[in-house]
């Protein structure tokens, strides 16, 4: 087991190290000169210049490659270009919007999904069914920023229900407002939830026709025990583990909801990273989103590995 | 990026024997004579576009901006002017162009990295690619994509590049582990002790037997590859105007979404249909 | 609403010599996106018809809802028009405009002026801290004008500081400037980034990272960022104004769907929207806000490069101009809002001429194509950067012109691709808009050919340059006057731009809000700004 895992461990390293040259080379084959962004359209040649040097852009790439990268090793992600900041210092204030988020629409997700999951798979064809098949084509069909546009303008415009304008303003944290994130959060839990019922359903259909679910009956207990404690509580952790295989698709799903609802996370940081050339930025943050898909990824083999034991550890 | 798939509310079928009981099998189905239907009207509108729409896409009227839609502007008009319903019967071929050529483009470069890297199994090639594939697969798909677009320049033919980049690991997956169990089989032992070269055994006599699983996964992934090519286009990447795009449409509308909501979501409704349809035949087709 | 009358800048409010000659320079700005260049001049001061009955109310939160977010607060390396309005309200200002339009003292109580232009002896105002509690002096204004000038800081504002050769500090609240040539700009960009002023001890002490911890003697201190987000300002106990400022807090909040920033203003979310987006007036609630517009002092038009290719010929470009009907533009892209412009100068500016226009006339295009030799049209690319605006804009500009028999290509392009293209000269047509100051050389110096070079179009005309730089060196208003309209005359039969529209500013308040100015500079200073309970 503990063996199964470092060697996980070890595979994901040439990985990482992988995705950090891809994203490295990808952000500086984007067009143009950031000394250029930050000085504006009046700046003179020699200004580009001079602030070119300061940068070391004017060093050969692969220069840069390894000075970036011996960095990288003792942990420095460099500073923005545009912003001035550690790059650090810019995720540890993104991050925790884009994580805020992301919990929320993990929830949601689960509040609106396993109810409905649960009950369409043990009773199918009811009603609970139709909806979670409704709900999930919904998810599937539809790209998350209309989604984000029908509850604009649903809530905003036709119900008035709540005022979505973002969460930037009111202090931030999701505690602090929670309202700010309930439409963009409920937004992604669309796209999550749908998978998440039909896993559910397709579970719950075969623990329900399982033969100790049927003993459990004729021993005459009570239909809403058989479901919540014994075909719901099996059903529960491979959903779960789908949940957590779906984070490489939130992380992206970020990147347009937090553009729709200026919400200064992770994928704001990197879109505007990217439009303006802020190469650090850029760098650390998309690896700092592949680091959490990589964690992620291992904990979810782990908990596979924990759960069901014919996966062998070798 | 993961694969669209669509819930289903039975799950019996049954495989069919001749191609003939197929066909019959696949339309027995409601849902694939749904999807079926969709996808043939979808390809309809936009290959007879110019004989369909009953306004050029950029013809614009100036003094008609805005307008609510009516008998002659069934959707109504844009800022320009223009008619809606007919930019969104133009902006078809974009959006399926992208993901048909995004997808048969991820189809051939994931194959083919499949097909070598599943054959020389172990071997420094098959270890480097599938390392390359694997950081794809872990790098956010519409970041990558973002990123990608922008590297490229504006165009839809860059975004049909982008879109196929974080498709095809998937295929390089699906085609690899076929080869790995196709390479021990009778008839490749045979031929390889034939004495056939490489590049004939893998595709006289592998290619063919690993290409259908493949094909299931190219199905299915046309309406993902709809979805990233709007969101792109949503964020304002890979387009070219006044070409127009459903996601585009979208996008620079998105100022109207409450005076205006038809301009948002005729073509929100276009990209439901159309991933809808497809996706259900693509799934009919797996034999699911 | 607060509107500039023309007789702007008479200068009478300070005892000082040619106040009223005086010149800003402006930098080029671009139309929307992230990086709107600003320009010379602040607008502040307390003005009386603002204050309620009882004195204006202390206390509370204003938030300010923006189109873009913010980069740095580093007055000599920011250079975006959302950042220097922050600025404002972090660093003050040496001079500031009144709400009458005039220059008045602010961190510098007096400046004069040698008869000859070269020396200027400011005096600075006694007893004013900065907010990290070091005092605010002459050495001060040194400090930081010498790092401006400091090639390594590559700093924006050299340009606005102007050819100065040295500075010397007469006593620690009075500091000479010297120039090597006169410079008649230098008086009125005190009131603009360069008026701006550090405190020297954080400056040393943050080194690269002062952007995002500034510290001023203006009337709020930084608080908080968050990169793309929020900036948090509050208010400044021991600021020099007694009383001021009366808000606690301050919060610039990017908001950058315009819808969105609408709705935000009428739920109040925010109580300040700037800038609205001109689709979104009529979004705007009476009940609970109302928008302010002023004519701004920018232009925007299509910029012609008649360096090669068809538009090398004049009356190709004529055509153009010809061909464009500017009111579809207006009513279209700008929502009837902004005026018409044939010229850089807008309505607002001493310099504009009404009688200068040239009428909208497919006919006149089309003659104007057969004198050019091809009676059938040309075809040319025009570069515009990637955002909605531009995107309608190029399209419209593009029917119009296809009636004529002219093909405009579009090609969208990023920010930077698109300055360094503006800048090296390697596109045939493209869009600035620039965001003026009250002098009429801040929309015009980019068109001398001699000295700024920064848009390289082609055109170069002796007699503009010449000019140009008379209007500078002058001191006679009456005569700059007809300088600049001489120059627009000849820039319009000469077409190196074709001017589409000097926009408005409009700017959404909500009903609770007292005090605030919308200035045609786009700045906006909130140490007289309160909120009614």
């Amino acid at each position: 087991m503990v063996q199964y895992l470092v060697r996980r461990i070890l595979l994901s390293i040439p990985t990482a190290l992988l995705v950090a040259t891809i994203v490295f080379s990808l952000v500086h084959l984007v067009p143009g000169n950031p000394a250029v962004v930050i000085l504006g359209v009046q700046a003179s040649p020699q200004d580009v210049r001079t602030l070119d040097q300061q940068l070391h852009l004017n060093l050969p790439l692969w220069r840069q490659y390894i000075d970036w990268l011996g960095q990288l090793m003792q942990g420095n992600l460099g500073s923005s270009m545009i912003f001035k900041e550690p790059v650090t210092a810019l995720l540890v204030q993104s991050l925790p919007r884009t994580v805020e988020l992301s919990l929320v629409a993990l929830v949601l997700a689960g509040a609106i999904g396993i109810p409905i999951g649960v009950l369409a798979g043990y009773r199918p064809h009811s009603i609970w069914d139709r909806l979670s098949l409704g709900l999930s084509t919904m998810g599937v069909v539809l790209p998350g920023f209309v989604i984000a546009l029908l509850f604009i303008y649903l809530f905003t415009y036709k119900l008035h229900w709540l005022a979505i304008a973002g969460i930037a303003h009111t202090g931030t944290a999701v505690w602090v407002n929670p309202l700010a994130y309930s439409v963009p959060g409920l937004t992604l839990a669309i796209g999550l939830a749908g998978p998440l019922m039909r896993v559910l359903r397709g579970e719950v259909m075969a623990v329900a026709s399982s033969d100790y679910t049927r003993t459990m009956r004729m021993m005459g207990i009570s239909e809403r025990r058989v479901l919540w404690k014994w075909v719901f509580k099996n059903a529960l952790i491979p959903a779960i583990t789908f949940l957590g295989t779906q984070l490489g698709l939130l992380m992206g799903g970020v990147v347009i909801i937090e553009n729709i609802f200026s919400i200064p996370g992770m994928g704001n940081l990197i879109v505007t990273g990217i439009f303006n050339k802020d190469y650090p930025v850029v760098q650390g943050a998309v690896l700092a989103m592949a680091f959490m898909v990589i964690v992620v990824n291992l904990l979810v083999d782990a908990m596979y590995a924990v759960i069901d034991p014919r996966i062998s550890y070798r | 990026m993961a694969t669209a798939r669509l819930p289903q509310s039975d799950e019996t079928h049954n495989a069919g024997y001749g191609p003939q009981r197929a066909v019959r099998q696949f339309f027995h189905r409601p849902m694939n004579v749904v999807g079926v239907v969709l996808t043939v009207g979808i390809l309809t509108l936009g290959l007879g576009a110019r004989w369909i729409a009953p306004y050029q896409p950029d013809a614009a009227n100036f003094s008609l901006s805005l307008a609510l839609p009516s008998i002659h502007h069934w959707l109504g008009t844009d800022a320009l002017g223009r008619d809606v319903l007919s930019r969104i019967i133009y902006g078809t071929n974009s959006s399926l162009l992208a993901s048909f050529g995004a997808v048969l483009l991820a189809f051939v470069g994931g194959s083919v990295i499949g097909l070598v890297a599943g054959y020389w199994h172990n071997s420094l090639i098959d270890e480097i690619l599938m390392r390359i594939m694997d950081a794809i697969l872990v790098l956010p798909p519409l970041v990558l994509a973002v990123a990608l677009t922008f590297v490229l320049g504006p165009g839809l033919a860059n975004a049909v590049v982008a879109i196929a980049v974080i498709f095809s690991p998937q295929f390089a997956r699906v085609v690899r582990s076929k080869v790995l169990t196709v390479r021990t089989l009778p008839f490749v032992e045979a031929a390889r002790a034939a004495g056939s070269g490489h590049g004939r055994i893998l595709f006289r006599h592998v290619l063919p037997s690993v290409v259908q699983p493949a094909i299931a996964l190219a199905t299915l992934n046309i309406g993902s590859a709809i979805i990233v090519q709007a969101s792109l286009a949503y964020l304002g990447l890979g387009l070219q105007p006044p070409n127009p795009s459903w996601g585009f449409m979208v996008s620079s509308n998105i100022n109207y979404l409450s005076q205006a909501p038809w301009l948002i979501f005729g073509p929100s409704i276009a990209i439901a249909l159309s991933v809808f349809g497809i996706t259900l035949v693509g799934q009919g087709l797996q034999g699911q | 609403m607060y509107i500039f009358t023309k007789n702007l800048f008479k200068g009478d409010e300070l005892t000082m010599m040619e106040l009223k000659n005086k010149v800003a320079s402006g930098l080029v700005g671009l139309f929307a996106a992230s990086t709107l260049a600003a320009c010379g001049t602040t607008a502040s001061a307390p003005g009386p018809a603002n204050t309620a009955a009882n004195g204006p109310a202390h206390g509370g939160t204003l938030t300010i809802g923006t189109y873009t977010s913010y980069e740095t607060f580093d007055p000599a390396t920011s250079h975006t028009l959302l950042d220097l309005q922050i600025m404002d309200n972090i660093y003050g200002n040496l001079l500031q405009i009144s709400s009458n339009g005039n220059l008045a003292p602010d961190l510098a109580t007096h400046v004069s002026v040698s008869a000859n232009g070269l020396q200027y002896v400011i005096d600075v105002r006694h007893g004013v801290k900065f907010q990290d509690g070091t005092p605010f002096n002459a050495a001060a204004v040194k400090y930081n004008w010498e790092r401006i000038m400091n090639p390594a800081t590559a700093s924006v504002q050299v340009s606005n500081l102007g050819p100065v050769s040295s500075i010397v500090v007469n006593n620690p609240y009075q500091l000479t400037v010297y120039f090597s040539k006169p410079f008649a700009p230098f008086m009125d960009n005190l009131a603009g980034p360069i008026g701006m002023i550090a405190s020297p001890t954080a400056l040393q002490a943050e080194g690269s990272t002062f952007g995002s911890h500034p510290v001023g003697a203006g009337p709020f201190k930084f608080q908080s960022w968050v990169p793309n987000g929020a900036v948090t300002l509050v208010r400044y106990s021991h600021y020099w104004k007694s009383g001021a400022p009366y808000l606690n807090k301050v919060v610039f909040d990017p908001i950058l769907s315009a819808s969105t920033l609408v709705d935000a203003l009428d739920n109040g979310q925010i109580q300040i929207a700037d800038v609205l987006d001109p689709s979104q007036i009529s979004q705007v609630q009476s009940s609970a806000a109302h928008v302010s517009q002023v004519p701004g002092l920018g232009w925007f038009g299509m910029n012609l490069n008649s360096a090669s290719g068809p538009l090398r010929n004049v009356h190709n470009r004529r055509a153009i101009q010809y061909a464009v009907d500017r009111s579809v533009i207006r009513n279209i892209v700008f929502h009837g809002t902004g005026t018409l412009a044939y010229s850089q100068f807008s309505p607002s500016s001493w310099a504009y001429s009404p009688s200068l226009a040239v009428p909208f006339s497919d006919a006149r295009a089309k003659a104007e194509l057969a004198s050019a030799g091809n009676p059938g049209g040309f075809s040319f690319t025009v570069q515009a950067q990637n955002t909605n605006k531009y995107i309608l804009l190029t399209q419209i500009l593009q029917s119009e012109l296809a009636k004529v028999g002219i093909t405009m290509h579009i090609q969208l392009l990023d920010l930077s691709t698109y300055i360094t293209n503006l800048n090296s000269g390697a596109y045939q047509a493209d869009f600035i808009n620039m965001s003026g100051s009250l002098d009429p050389n801040s929309v015009s110096y980019i068109f001398d050919e001699t000295s700024a070079d920064v848009v390289k179009n082609g055109f170069n005309d002796p007699t503009v340059n010449s000019l140009l730089n008379a209007a500078l060196a002058t001191p006679n208003q009456a005569q700059r006057k007809q300088d600049y309209q001489t120059i627009a005359a000849r820039m319009l039969k000469d077409v190196p731009m074709v001017n589409l529209i000097n926009p408005a500013i409009i700017v959404g308040v909500a009903n609770n809000v007292q005090g605030f100015i919308n200035f045609p500079t786009q700045y906006f200073y909130l140490g007289r700004v309160s909120l009614t309970k």
